[in-house]
């Protein structure tokens, strides 16, 4: 027996997880003319056929689906849940507005993709690193599986569920969350819990130390543990927030590496950092 | 290395940089990932992921945001594993290697961004003309070139990496050992500097001071789990009292750094 997503036409539960198994797909030809525009494409070109059974129809479909497109991966079949719900309500309506359809796509991809990295890259893969990484120091076996898993259970929920919440109830979802202002709080929210993270791993595992030491009147006298017994883990924390400066100042990621391994050769060689 | 363990290694690296494009970024990429692949075929997992773990955090802030290439974290982390397992002298020497890896293959990688969109014009041409069944065989066309192209890149640069990794496996005197020591140092902190970039707002800071000071004074007492419940309950606190007093406003203008 065949489960329909839509009777009338003739789209299927089947058709649905294709999509879903399509859409890791999205950036296999990642380019910077149309970015992911053709993996969106090919995510939901059977479902577009089954639409639009006339060819001229079908050809415009395409080639509304493959414009530019770019987000973050994970929420991104959320978008083409809603896609697919206009192309068959354009099939319904007379004088349908075309436009709408790229406009609701471009619109959306902004604030998706801002609550999709605040979870995957701010949350989801600093945890699953975080948690993996205490393995792999003890090189166990087990912390690519650790990661992999950490990561991966939300990124194939997100991708499941966004793909059924989008076709069935995208827009109004969307558009209610963003008038009511709960995608930025939620957004927010992620950024706390992101940053509380970020602030313990700095702490835990930043290692930038300083083995200077002097003898006084026959004592030894260790720089490190002077710092430690005012701030442990100060030095880490300084090193960063100059990084973090360099940044904001609009250094490029190559210039500051070559700076930094720079002065920390020379910090080194003189045993002030180590 | 043998010839043999050569290719498996160019095979390996290029299956682990397919997950952006082909796994739906699984984060194969990441270096706790690829040293394992790169220990297994060596025969020193639990070195390798000593190893991955170093790169791990060096380049813990690197995301994958926006339509630019990224820092190539992957191959450059699958071959500084390589440099430190084949000379034998860890984590300094495998960085040496990684680091300027890692950005020429950044520059690469931008250069197939621009040289692949050929096959998106192809596609073009092909909807306009009527010819549909062809836009999935040659996107997939674009992406299997794509791995190959990886594929013998990585090949050349593990050819670079065998002779590098003799030449390293000299004695180093004592005062390169330190420098060395002292560059990763300061390129770890970086990794956590690119880290709060991405996230930080002035208006997060207090949370990021909360995670700093119970990790840094209770040390291992906490762990990530430990910490990461703590800072679950902050934004559950959050998210409930601005639900009740509109804290529309207050975020708005947060949540627009995000947007990319």
């Amino acid at each position: 027996m065949t489960e329909y997503v839509s009777k009338k036409n003739n789209i299927t539960k089947k058709d649905f997880t294709k999509i879903f198994w399509l859409s890791f797909l999205m950036q296999a030809n990642f380019t910077y003319m149309k970015m992911q525009g053709v993996g969106f494409c090919i995510a939901i070109q059977h479902v577009l056929r089954k639409i639009w059974t006339d060819d001229a129809d079908y050809q415009k479909a395409l080639q509304r689906h493959l414009a530019p497109f770019n987000m973050t991966v994970a929420p991104a079949p959320l978008i083409m849940g809603i896609s697919i719900a206009m192309e068959e309500q354009a099939k319904e309506e007379e004088n349908y507005d075309f436009e709408a359809i790229n406009a609701v796509k471009v619109a959306l991809m902004g604030p998706l993709s801002g609550v999709g990295d605040a979870f995957f890259w701010g949350i989801f893969k600093l945890l699953a690193s975080g948690l993996a990484l205490g393995f792999a120091q003890q090189g166990n076996p087990i912390a690519p599986l650790v990661l992999l898993a950490v990561f991966n259970i939300p990124n194939f929920l997100t991708r499941w569920y966004s793909l059924k919440i989008g076709y069935a109830r995208g827009q109004e979802f969307l558009g209610e969350l963003e008038t009511s202002g709960k995608l930025q709080l939620i957004t927010y929210c992620a950024g706390i819990l992101g940053m509380v993270s970020a602030g313990c791993m700095i702490a835990l595992w930043c290692g930038v130390s300083c083995p200077l030491q002097f003898e006084v009147n026959g004592e030894t006298f260790v720089i490190q543990e002077t710092l430690d017994s005012i701030f442990p883990k100060l030095l880490p924390l300084v090193c960063v927030l100059c990084g973090y400066s360099l940044i904001k100042k609009g250094w490029s990621s190559g210039k500051i590496t070559l700076v930094l391994a720079l002065i920390g050769f020379v910090l080194g060689v003189l045993r002030i950092v180590g | 290395m043998s010839f043999i363990q050569m290719v498996l290694l160019a095979a390996a690296c290029a299956f682990c940089r397919m997950e952006g494009g082909w796994f739906g970024e699984c984060k194969f990429r990441q270096p706790i990932c690829t040293s394992f692949f790169v220990g297994l075929i060596l025969g020193n997992i639990p070195e390798a992921l000593k190893i991955g773990a170093q790169f791990e955090m060096i380049w813990m802030g690197t995301a994958g945001i926006g339509p630019v290439a990224h820092l190539d974290v992957t191959t450059g982390g699958f071959l500084g594993t390589v440099v430190a397992l084949v000379s034998g002298k860890g984590f300094e020497a495998a960085m040496l290697f990684a680091l300027p890896a890692s950005m020429i293959m950044q520059f690469a990688e931008s250069l197939w961004n621009t040289a692949f969109g050929y096959f998106d014009v192809k596609i073009d041409n092909d909807v306009a003309n009527g010819v549909y069944n062809k836009v999935f065989s040659t996107f997939m066309v674009a992406a299997v070139l794509r791995v190959l192209v990886e594929f013998a890149v990585v090949l050349a640069w593990l050819l670079a990496a065998g002779a590098f990794s003799e030449a390293m496996s000299v004695e180093f005197p004592a005062w390169l050992e330190n420098g060395l020591g002292g560059a990763g140092q300061l390129l770890n902190s970086y990794g956590f500097a690119m880290l709060l970039s991405i996230m930080m707002d002035t208006e997060l800071i207090p949370f990021f001071m909360i995670g700093y000071t119970l990790a840094a004074f209770a040390g291992t007492a906490y762990n990530m789990i430990g910490i990461g419940a703590i800072g679950l309950a902050l934004a559950w606190i959050y998210y409930i009292i601005a639900n009740k007093f509109g804290g529309k406003q207050a975020v708005a203008a947060v949540a627009d750094e995000w947007e990319d």
